[in-house]
C-alpha cells in the first residue's frame, strides 16, 4: 500500500520518462507487480497519449509585429516624460497660433482688399504721400494697370511658400497650412502699409520675394526674422505623428537612452 | 504552420548570460537579440495557456515589455527562460481570468491545423472538435501548479528541474503535480480518448 502510494506519486513523472533511471526501474517493479497500479497508469498514459503536442508556429511577419510592438512601447514611457509638457506647450501654441493667423488673415484680406477699391476710385493714400508731385499723381493713378499685377503677385509669391513647412510633416498637413496665410497676411499688412512704395517698386519687391521663398539661408535679414517663428511652429507640431514612426524606427540612437541606465 | 515539439529547446541559451551583461552594459541590440532567441517559446506557452493566436500575440508582447522593465533589476538571473515562463503563465491565466476571455472557441478548423489533417469529414471533424474543447477544458480546470506544470511538460518538455526552477517549487512537488494533473485529465478525458497502449512512457 505504501508502495502503491508511492508509485501513485511519481506516476507522472514516469509516463513522462522523466525519473532518473533508478528510480524508473523501482517503479517499473512495483508496475509489475500490482496490477492495480498498472491499469492506473496505463489509463493516464493512454489520456495523455491523446493531448496533441504540437504548437502553431510565429510567421516571420508576427514576429516583426511583436518585436516592433515591444520596441515602441518600451520607448514610449521615455518619450512621452521627455515630450509630454514640450508637446503640450507646442500644441497650445499651435491652437492660439492658428486663431491668430485666421484673425491676421481675415484683417488682411479685408484690409488688402479694402484700399484697392478705394485706389481703384479715389486713391487719397496715394495722394498726401505724394503731394509733393502733384502732376504725377494722375500719372500714377494711370499706371494702376501696374497695381493689378501686384495683387496677383502676392499670391504668386505666396503660392511656393506653403511647401517647405508641408513637405516635412505630410501627417499634419493642416496645422502645417495655418501658419502660412499668417505668414503671407502680414507680408500683406507690410505691403498694405507701403502701398505707395510697392507701386513704384513693385517689381523689386517681386524678386526680392521669389529669392526669400527660393531658400531662407538668402533670405533678408528682416524677412527671415518675420518667417522663422511661423515656419518653425507648423513644422514641430507637425512633428509628433512622424516622430512616432521614426523612434520606432530609429532603434539605435537608443544607445544613448540605454548607456544612461 | 505547425511545429513538433521534438527538440528541448527549452535549455538555457548559453549566450543568455552574455547578453543580459551587453544589454546591462547599455546595448539594445542584445535585448532584441534575447526576443528573438525566446519569442518562439513564449508565444507557444501563451497559445497553449490562452488558445488563441492573438491573445497569445499579445501575451508574448507583454512579457517581453516586463522583461525590458525587469531586466536592470533582476541581477542574476539563474535561468531566464524560466523567469519567461513564468511570467508568462501568470500573465496569461490572469489574462483567462478577465470577463469575457474565457468564450474562446477552439473551432474545427484550429483542430484540423493542429492535427495536420486535411480530413474533412464534417462528423469526424465534429468529434474532434468536441475532443479538443474537452482536452482544452480538461487542462483549464486544473488547479494553477498542476496547469503549469502540464503545460511546461506538455508543450515546452522542460524537465523536472526545470520547471521546479520555473515555479519556484521543489522537483518532488513538481512530480506530484504532475502525478495529480495526468490523474485529473485521465478521470476528465475518460470516454472521450480511444483504447491503446499505454504501457510505454512518452
Amino acid at each position: 500500500m505504501n508502495k502503491c502510494s508511492k508509485a501513485r506519486e511519481v506516476m507522472g513523472a514516469y509516463i513522462y520518462g522523466e525519473l532518473p533511471p533508478n528510480e524508473m526501474k523501482k517503479v517499473r517493479a512495483h508496475l509489475d507487480a500490482c496490477p492495480a497500479c498498472h491499469e492506473e497508469m496505463r489509463s493516464q498514459a493512454i489520456a495523455v497519449r491523446q493531448i496533441p503536442t504540437e504548437s502553431p508556429e510565429l510567421a516571420g511577419f508576427e514576429k516583426e509585429r511583436i518585436f516592433w510592438s515591444v520596441q515602441g512601447a518600451i520607448r514610449q514611457p521615455e518619450r512621452g516624460r521627455s515630450m509630454g509638457v514640450f508637446l503640450k506647450a507646442l500644441y497650445g501654441l499651435g491652437a492660439t497660433g492658428a486663431v491668430a493667423s485666421l484673425l491676421v488673415v481675415g484683417i488682411a484680406v479685408g484690409t488688402h482688399r479694402l484700399p484697392q477699391r478705394e485706389q481703384a476710385d479715389v486713391p487719397p493714400e496715394a495722394a498726401p504721400v505724394q503731394q509733393s508731385q502733384p502732376v504725377q499723381r494722375p500719372v500714377v493713378v494711370n499706371e494702376t494697370p501696374a497695381p493689378p499685377p501686384a495683387p496677383v503677385a502676392v499670391p504668386q509669391i505666396a503660392a511656393p511658400a506653403p511647401t517647405p513647412p508641408i513637405a516635412p510633416g505630410a501627417g499634419g498637413v493642416s496645422r502645417a497650412a495655418e501658419p502660412l496665410p499668417d505668414r503671407q497676411g502680414k507680408q500683406n499688412k507690410k505691403r498694405i502699409q507701403s502701398k505707395p512704395q510697392i507701386l513704384q517698386e513693385n517689381g523689386q519687391e517681386v524678386q526680392q520675394n521669389h529669392v526669400e521663398t527660393g531658400s531662407d539661408s538668402q533670405a533678408e535679414p528682416d524677412s527671415s526674422r518675420d518667417a522663422k517663428p511661423e515656419v518653425d511652429i507648423p513644422s514641430a507640431t507637425t512633428a509628433p505623428a512622424p516622430a512616432g514612426m521614426d523612434d520606432v524606427r530609429e532603434t539605435p540612437p537608443s544607445e544613448g537612452e540605454t548607456s544612461s541606465r | 504552420m505547425m511545429q513538433m515539439n521534438t527538440l528541448k529547446t527549452n535549455r538555457p541559451a548559453p549566450d543568455d548570460k552574455y547578453l543580459i551583461e551587453r544589454f546591462m552594459a547599455g546595448e539594445q541590440g542584445a535585448f532584441d537579440r534575447l526576443m528573438s532567441l525566446h519569442m518562439d517559446r513564449v508565444y507557444r506557452l501563451a497559445w497553449h495557456t490562452l488558445h488563441d493566436h492573438d491573445e497569445a500575440m499579445d501575451a508574448t508582447q507583454e512579457v517581453f515589455i516586463r522583461l525590458h522593465r525587469a531586466l536592470p533589476k533582476l541581477g542574476e538571473v539563474g535561468s531566464l527562460s524560466a523567469w519567461l515562463y513564468r511570467v508568462c503563465l501568470n500573465h496569461c491565466i490572469d489574462r483567462k481570468r478577465r470577463p469575457g476571455n474565457n468564450d474562446v472557441q477552439f473551432t474545427d478548423d484550429d483542430w484540423n491545423a493542429l492535427q495536420g489533417s486535411e480530413r474533412l469529414d464534417p462528423a469526424w471533424s465534429a468529434q474532434q472538435s468536441e475532443l479538443a474543447r474537452v482536452i482544452r477544458t480538461s487542462i483549464d480546470d486544473l488547479p494553477r501548479q498542476q496547469r503549469a506544470t502540464f503545460l511546461l511538460r506538455h508543450y515546452e518538455q522542460l524537465s523536472l528541474d526545470e520547471i521546479a526552477e520555473t515555479l519556484g517549487c521543489s522537483t518532488g512537488a513538481v512530480k506530484c503535480h504532475l502525478s495529480r494533473a495526468t490523474a485529473k485529465l485521465r478521470d476528465r478525458l475518460r470516454g472521450y480518448v480511444g483504447h491503446g497502449k499505454g504501457d510505454e512512457v512518452l
